[in-house]
């Protein structure tokens, strides 16, 4: 690569502000300086990431990592990790998925729509924030694929 | 609802079986008596005609005399005496056969013994005659005219023996006439009886054909009805059953909900505790650092973070930690509801046995001793459910024994229309009858707390029961034991129907 690579903007997804303040201090903890843009709910990410044509084009040129909760007040992080999948200028983007439960039909579902990593909130906050400090460490050295 | 009159078909069968029984012995005596009566018929006119041929020998004896004691006298002959001799020794035999024959005949009735003994007697006139007229030609002294004379009172006696023995002859004749007639009446009614015989049982027999086909056809009916109404109640049956999943369903659906719901909130409870934490060391360690030892409020402050704080934030993790072990229970009672039933047909026997091996360890610990009582019935249904059902069980056994009683734990099953029923009984301590409904709810339990438990295993066992098809329900008089009743579907396939797989 011949040019600096433009930094990766961390998309979070997440209705929960407490759970995505909590994510967003440990990633920091983890050293991990991206930017982090939040949202609250799913159109609105929809809209971010596909533009509002539902294109797909705004994502040219803008390397980006999701991280997607799948319990959304307007829609499942299902349908917005399908969508994301679907776009030829989205589905290389990695999507992580973070959510509350750890059942195994759930997580074999978002494997199938192509989650690169599947993350659950454990309760006890010691490995909430390990797993997440492990993520920031996982984002540090991971390469996200850049669309020209 | 049936009408099955199959007393009355019976009672009408019985009698004409009795009726057909009591003609047919009928016409069997009738015949005995008519034949009995034709012999005697039969045995009368022989007698008569006997009587009628001893007359007429009688009469030729004494014609035979004659002709010899003629041809005697007129010959001088004496080869003709010996004719006269066997004809007078005859004479005596068949007159006194004939006096015995006649008395024979309708027992001295018939004939009377008058002419029959005037017929021998004439008879006995007419061979005195002859010898007497012998005797007087052997002693010479027998003129013409005497012998005329002779002969003519012989031939006067011969007629008038003639005569008699007509008399007897039309008497014995008239007493075969009315044998014969007598036959054939006797003959003709026993033909009458036997054709009314056969019109009787051809009468009974299209009787008993009616009553039989009646009843046959009330059978067929019968049979109709009733397959109808076990269609009715089967459907009844599923459609029950159905709507019992269906509320389980959907208690499923919401527990999971719920406990996903009220997950999420905790992480942030938990988070923030931490954070919580990790802030309060800080300012702990500032406090002590920085501040004036004379400063009351100081003192306040160390109170804040040494005790107040801590004291807080464990009674936090705590509760918090409690609450996720409850979340977490409903989670798996709700993920185990919500696993697709996989129905195969299932050897109890050996389930049982295997769930029972499982935790065997347990019943050494206790002490218990657990048995299979006779053999459990085969059902087609959720292995992985039952085997649950069945652990569940049987750790509860184990665990609520009484005190110093050794534990007896017993397992038996039957099968009981359409479904399976299987009973699990202890010698435990019992539960109270108000308890009955209470022990199955989550996160409820009944007796003494003395024993960890957290109110899953019985709400889990109600679940997995109703899922296949059944429920659980439990017996005791609170005292000696307890004994929980599992009820499945058979056949889990037959009643799911086409609703589910």
């Amino acid at each position: 690569m011949s040019k600096e690579p433009k930094p990766v903007a961390i998309i979070m997804i997440e209705d929960d502000e407490g759970h995505a303040r909590l994510i967003e201090k440990n990633i920091r903890r983890a050293g991990v300086t991206n930017e982090i843009i939040s949202f609250r709910n799913g159109t609105s990410a929809i809209n971010y990431l596909l533009g509002s044509d539902g294109s797909g084009l705004v994502a040219i040129g803008r390397p980006s990592l999701v991280l997607l909760d799948l319990n959304l007040p307007d829609m499942t992080g299902i349908d917005i990790l399908a969508r994301l999948k679907a776009n030829e200028h989205t589905r290389r983007t990695p999507v992580i998925v973070l959510t509350t439960t750890d059942d195994a039909r759930e997580i074999q579902r978002c494997y199938d729509l192509g989650a690169n990593v599947y993350i659950t909130k454990p309760l006890n906050y010691e490995s909430f924030a390990n797993a997440i400090r492990q993520l920031g460490l996982f984002l540090s050295v991971m390469q996200i694929p850049e669309l020209d | 609802m049936l009408r099955f009159g199959g007393g009355r078909v019976v009672g009408y069968s019985l009698l004409l079986l009795a009726g057909g029984a009591v003609v047919l012995l009928m016409i069997v005596s009738a015949a005995f008596i008519f034949s009995s009566r034709s012999q005697l018929h039969g045995t009368e006119s022989l007698r008569a005609a006997r009587v009628d041929r001893l007359v007429l020998e009688f009469i030729s004896d004494l014609a035979d005399a004659e002709t010899a004691q003629r041809g005697f006298i007129i010959t001088g002959d004496a080869a003709y005496l010996g004719p006269y001799e066997s004809a007078l020794s005859e004479f005596a035999e068949d007159s006194s056969d004939l006096g015995l024959r006649a008395a024979e005949v309708g027992e001295g009735k018939a004939i009377a013994p008058e002419p029959v003994d005037e017929l021998v007697a004439l008879g006995r006139q007419r061979m005195d005659l002859i010898s007497s007229n012998l005797a007087r030609y052997r002693a010479g002294n027998f003129d013409k005219a005497e012998l005329v004379a002779a002969m003519e009172s012989g031939r006067a006696l011969m007629d008038r023996v003639r005569e008699k023995g007509a008399v007897i002859r039309e008497i014995a004749a008239s007493v075969r006439i009315a044998r014969a007639a007598a036959m054939r009446d006797t003959a003709a009614m026993l033909r009458t009886m036997i054709s009314l015989g056969v019109a009787m049982i051809v009468v009974l027999t299209a009787g008993a054909a009616m009553v039989i086909t009646r009843h046959i056809r009330q059978i067929g009916e019968a049979r109709e009805e009733l397959i109808e109404i076990n269609q009715e109640l089967e459907s009844r049956v599923r459609e029950r059953t159905e709507a019992v999943m269906r509320t389980n369903d959907e208690l499923q659906r919401y527990a999971y909900i719920v406990s996903h719901d009220l997950r999420a909130p905790l992480v942030n409870i938990m988070g923030f505790t931490s954070e919580l934490e990790t802030a309060t060391e800080r300012l702990t360690a500032y406090v002590r650092k920085v501040g004036d030892d004379d400063d009351p409020d100081r003192a306040d402050a160390l109170l804040a973070v040494d005790e107040d704080i801590p004291e807080a934030l464990g009674f936090i993790r705590s509760s918090m930690k409690r609450m996720d072990g409850l979340i977490n229970e409903i989670l798996k009672l709700s993920r185990a509801g919500r696993r697709v039933l996989e129905p195969m047909p299932l050897d109890m026997q050996s389930l049982v046995s295997e769930c029972i091996d499982s935790i065997r360890q347990r019943f050494a610990e206790a002490g218990a001793e657990v048995r299979i009582e006779g053999r459990l019935p085969d059902v087609v249904s959720d292995r992985s459910a039952l085997q649950q059902i069945f652990t569940n069980l049987l750790d509860n056994a184990t665990k609520y024994l009484k005190d110093g009683r050794p534990g007896q734990i017993t397992v038996r099953g039957r099968l009981e229309r359409g479904a399976a029923v299987f009973e699990v009984e202890d010698n435990g301590r019992g539960i109270a009858e108000a308890d009955f409904e209470r022990i199955f709810e989550l996160f409820r339990r009944a007796g003494a707390q003395d024993k960890p438990g957290d109110g899953i295993g019985l709400a889990h066992t109600r679940m997995l029961s109703r899922r296949l098809g059944g429920d659980v329900s439990v017996r005791s008089d609170g005292e000696n034991g307890t004994t929980f009743i599992v009820t499945i579907a058979r056949d889990l396939v037959l009643r799911m129907g086409r609703n589910e797989t």
